[in-house]
Parts: structure tokens; sequence; C-alpha cells
């Protein structure tokens, strides 16, 4: 017989995605993932609709919610990465680099332009989507230990060559 | 930098909301609608069907070529005498059957050929004797497989196929007299004009009256250099017709003894000769109305004759390659054609005549004009006109097979009327035109022909005379008279 104090500890059920009209729910994750590598916004907004219609003709419904995200997700990071193997060979714009503008998204996504893919969308699904380190482990495809490692690595490269991004280092 | 800094700055980075638009876009985004597991079902039975159907003749055609590859392994030979053969590797068709070591192939006059690396073995399956041969390249001493054309059994009828249409062309002679082998071998020699730089030579058993070899010499300035040889071999023991029954039961079978006799009995009666002012006669085998009011054309003719059908109210459809089915009809050099004609409105009875126009070489040939009443059609049978338009492939040729099975054997009218071109015949024709002969064209001096013909017909009746003597002086009269035609 269950006590009241019982159910009350149960983890809630895990929120679900119903069918196909449910999947914009996550269109605000997606698109922040997206945004933060891929410019300018007209090619953010047509790899999150690929992504998602991508999705349209693979998931099967119901789906939990967290599951969605990760596979939706995982493909963004593809396409992310297509975009990072065309804008390979362009240059980086020295001044953004070095913080004069006041403005500091172009920067940080300078800064992440920089370090490897992995740790790139590593530190923006932890730190910009707030993702816990399982599920960004999950979209990277990566182990829990290993993910963790990786953020360790990120954190470093990051602080490295964004250390004109921290006001404690240049005040 | 701190973990707080880091979300701080990240999220700067990441701050972009999606616009108005792109959430229109994703909300209307639809899922693809998704095959039904019952149509993939349906279309992965149909290709097992297919191949389940195909199976058997597959297996059964690979294990022909083994036996067939083990016999003459066994043998250095083999003869055939089934006439039952799997369909699709032994069609009515030549074909070609690939075996582990060489290539089986039949031909439509009957001939079994295997090809090896280095030798070209040949069977006839016909009365007679039977003639397998190896070919041999004298010139590098390597054997060596070589395409060869159907060869009489005997001296007679090889010496009639050298002369046949072209008797200003080939002269033969009569050469020395052999001892090989204890036989007694008489040489005949087949030269062509003094330009030629080839000659062929046949070495025949007097005994059997058939060829025991044939060499063929290339002139170098004076002298006769060998160039290749043929050695024939008769009368070898026959292979089992257990060797070619088909493995599987499934197995589709032709038989081509049915199909040569079905076909002969078609094209036996000739009703009508067309006489075009060039080339050869056609010959019109079948011509009647359908019930559905088409009118079907059977004739034969040389293989450079065409013909079309055409009306003022048609369509015509000149099938203007061989149907498949007669490959079997002994006469190769005439094939036979089928002309199919459509008229355009059912409803009405075509009174005007039909045209029956005739092609040589590709250029107009004459035009004949059929009177015929046609009969009513039902209905316009546009399907089947357009199933009789065909192209090179075999599938097409199945097509074009099962229409002239489904024509030919319908209970149609004969066509009525005559061929006013000879108020004897029963047909009428009447000849519309008459085309001048196309630039450049030779006309043959029949008269020079006949001449020519009927000195080699002597020749041949004395060379085939049992013991008869050469007549050097005779052969030289000849030969001289038919180089002096042939330089002109």
């Amino acid at each position: 017989m269950n006590s009241p104090a019982l159910a009350l500890d149960a983890d809630p059920p895990p929120e679900s995605l119903s069918g196909p009209a449910d999947l914009p729910r996550l269109l605000d994750e997606v698109h922040r993932f997206v945004a933060a590598f891929v410019r300018p916004a007209a090619d953010a907004e047509d790899a999150t609709a690929e992504t998602f219609r991508a999705a349209l003709g693979k998931l099967r419904f119901p789906i939990p919610r967290h599951e969605a995200r990760a596979w939706l997700l995982t493909v963004a990071r593809r396409r992310i990465a297509d975009h990072r193997r065309k804008r390979r060979h362009e240059r980086l714009d020295e001044n953004l680099a070095q913080g004069g503008d006041p403005d500091l998204g172009p920067a940080v996504r300078a800064v992440l332009a920089q370090l490897p893919e992995d740790q790139a969308a590593a530190l923006v699904l932890k730190y910009a989507l707030g993702l816990s380190a399982e599920e960004t482990a999950a979209v990277l495809g990566k182990s829990l230990a290993a993910t963790n490692s990786l953020l360790q690595r990120a954190r470093s490269g990051f602080a490295e060559k964004g250390a004109f991004l921290d006001p404690e280092v240049n005040p | 930098m701190t973990e707080d800094r880091l979300t701080n700055l990240l999220a700067e980075a990441a701050d972009l909301a999606p616009s108005a638009a792109l959430r229109d876009r994703v909300a209307a985004l639809r899922p693809r609608p998704r095959t039904p597991w019952f149509a993939l079902s349906g279309v992965s039975a149909t290709l097992a069907g297919l191949a389940f159907l195909a199976l058997p003749r597959e297996i059964s055609a690979a294990e022909l070529g083994r036996r067939a590859d083990r016999a003459i392994r066994a043998s250095g030979t083999y003869r055939i005498r089934s006439e039952r053969f799997l369909n699709g590797a032994w069609r009515l068709h030549h074909q070609v059957l690939n075996t582990p070591d060489g290539q089986l192939c039949r031909w439509p006059d009957g001939r079994f050929q295997i090809r090896k690396p280095g030798a070209l073995y040949t069977r006839f399956d016909r009365a007679g004797p039977i003639r397998s041969s190896r070919y041999v390249r004298i010139e590098t001493g390597v054997e060596r497989a070589m395409d060869e054309n159907p060869s009489p059994e005997n001296h007679r009828r090889l010496l009639q196929a050298a002369q046949r249409g072209r008797p200003a062309r080939f002269v033969l002679s009569l050469g020395r007299l052999l001892q090989e082998h204890g036989r007694r071998l008489r040489e005949v020699a087949i030269v062509g004009p003094s330009t030629d730089r080839t000659r062929t030579r046949y070495l025949i058993d007097e005994t059997t009256s058939l060829p025991v070899r044939m060499e063929q010499d290339v002139r170098i300035g004076d002298a006769w250099r060998p160039n290749w040889r043929k050695s024939f071999t008769f009368g070898e023991p026959p292979i089992g017709n257990e060797t070619f029954a088909a493995l599987l039961r499934s197995a589709p079978i032709v038989d081509v003894d049915a199909e040569r006799a079905r076909w002969t009995r078609r094209l036996a009666p000739v009703r009508r000769t067309l006489r075009p002012p060039h080339g050869e006669p056609l010959a019109v085998r079948d011509l009647r109305t359908l019930p559905n009011g088409d009118v079907v054309m059977l004739y034969s003719g040389p293989q450079r004759a065409l013909a079309s059908l055409e009306g003022a109210q048609g369509e015509a459809f000149a099938l203007r390659r061989s149907i498949p089915g007669t490959g079997i009809y002994p006469d190769r050099r005439h094939p036979v054609r089928l002309l199919h004609f459509v008229p355009l409105r059912g409803d009405a009875v075509a009174s005007g005549p039909l045209r029956l126009r005739l092609f040589w070489n590709g250029r107009p040939n004459g035009t004949f004009r059929i009177e015929a009443p046609r009969q009513a059609a039902a209905t316009p049978p546009w399907a089947l006109a357009l199933d009789a338009a065909f192209d090179e492939t075999s599938r097409d040729e199945a097509r074009v097979t099962a229409l002239a099975d489904r024509w030919l054997d319908a209970r149609g009218g004969r066509l009525e009327g005559r061929f006013g071109q000879d108020p004897d015949a029963d047909l009428r024709t009447t000849e519309v035109d008459r085309l001048a002969p196309p630039p450049g064209a030779v006309r043959p001096d029949p008269a020079a022909a006949n001449e020519a013909a009927a000195l080699m017909r002597r020749l041949i009746a004395r060379l085939a005379a049992q013991g008869e003597e050469e007549d050097p002086e005779w052969t030289a009269r000849l030969l001289a008279k038919l180089e002096r035609r042939a330089k002109g």
C-alpha cells in the first residue's frame, strides 16, 4: 500500500511529446544552440528548420521530451558541423577577437569558433542551454566521464582564448 | 573564469530567439506520409515471386552448360538429337550460354558450337553426315575460336554454296589428288578474280565425298602462303538426350519441333508473288482481315526488302524486323515479316484501296494497290496497335511473336478481291507507280548472270559425278571466261 509520503517523493512523470504538433515546443532550445554557431540569423533559421524537417520523418511519437530534444540537438550539431566546414576558410575578425566590440555575443561566438567542435558544443549545451552532464553526453554521443573530461578541457580552452572577456583578468 | 561568468558569456552567444517566421515555418511542417507496410510487403513479395519464377530457368541453364561442357570434354565433340531446349538459354533464336571453359551456342540453322580458348567445335543437328570442325591459325600456330558460317555436308552442296548468287565472283578448279592416312583426297580450289589475295582449298575424301579439311592461302607476290586451316570430322557418337533435359521441371521449355512445324504450316502457301521494279520478289504468305477490322499481311522477302501497308483511313504498322519465331524457318535469306494495318475510324467501312509500299535498301521500290473490302471494326484496337510498335529488346520480340500468334491463328476473313496486275491471281494488285532506280544502282545483266550460273552448274555436275577425271583445259577455259566477265 503506497503512503502519501512515498507518492510525494516519487519523480514526476517525464514530459512527453504526443505528436509532430508538439515539436515546436523545442524550437527555442534548438534555435539557441544553432544560433550560437551559425550566423547570419537567416542561416541559423534555415538550419533549425531543416533539423525539424528531418525530425518529422524520423521520430516516432509519443516520445519523452528529453529524448526528442537530445535527438534534435544531435541533428542540429551535424548541421553546425557542416556550417563550420563551409566557413573554415573565413578568417576570424581580429578586431572582434580583441574585445573591442561592446556587444559580447559576436566576441563569444568568435572564441567558440576557435575551439574544437565538440568542446564548443559541450560548452553551449551545458552552460547556455542548461543541460545536465548526462544530457550533454547523450547529445554528444559520449560517455559521462568523457563528457566531463571534455567539458574540463573546453573550459580551459575558452578561458585561455577568451581571457579578454574575463573582467577579472582584463578589468 | 568562473562557471557563472561562463554561463553568462555563453548565454550571450546563444541569445538569438527564433523569429516569428521561423516559428510559423516549423509549425507548418508536416510529416511525409509513410509508405505503408503492406505496400513494401507487396513489392518484396513481387520481387521474390519474379526471382522464384526465374530461378528454375537460370539453374537449369547453368546445369545445361555444365553438362554440355562435360560431354565435350569426354568426346571431343558432341551431337544433339533432342529438339527440346530451355527457354531463355535456348530460345528459337541463337543464344550463347557461358560455360566454365567457354561458350555454348545454338544457331537457328541447327548448328551447335562450343567455343573454347583456341578451338571452335561445331555440330550440325540435321539429317545426313554430322560434321565438327577445328580451326587452326597457321600463321601464329595457335588454335583460336572463330565464327563460322553454316557449311554443307558434302562437297557438292559446298560447291553449290560457293557459286550461289555470285556466279562471276568465284571460280572452282580441281587441284592435286592426295593420299593421306590411306584415304584418297581430292583438292578443290575456290579462287576469286585475279585481284583477290586469297583462295580457299577443300580436301575432299573421294570415298565418302565429304570434306576433310579446308585451307585458305594468301597470295604473297607470286606465291600462295597458307593462312589458316579447318579440319573436319564426321560420324562421332552422339550425346544422349538426357544431357539436354531440363534439370528442373518448372523451367520453361520451347518445343522447337512444334514451333518449326507450326511456322512451316503457316509459311507453306504463297498466295501471291509481288515483283517490284528492283530486287527480288516478295512472297505474300497470308493476307486477311481480322474480326476487329485490322488487316494483317504475312510476307517473306530478302533482307533488304521491306514493305508497309497503308490506307487513307488507317494507321500503318510495318513490323520491320523478322518475327523471332520464324528463325527456325529454313529459308534464312528471306526473313518473314508481318504487316499490321489499323483502321482509324472503326465505325466506317473503308472503301478505298490499301496501298502496299515496297522498299529496297531503304528506298521506295514501287507501290501496289490491294483492292479489298474491309470489315467494319467494332472498336478501334488502339491498345493492340500501340503494342505492335517494338524495338530491339527481347521482351518486344516476345510481344511481337505473341501478336503474330494471335493474328495468324485468328478466324479472320480472307481478303476478297483480286490483284489487278495478274488477272489469274486470286487477289488483284495494281502497280500505281514505278520509280526510277536509285542513283548509282547497277542493273545486273540477267543474260550474263544466267550464263555464268549455267557454266557453274555444269562444272558442279561434273565434279559431283563419282570417278570423273579432271579436265584442266575445260577448267582453264571457264576460269578465263569468268575472270574476263568479272573484270567488266
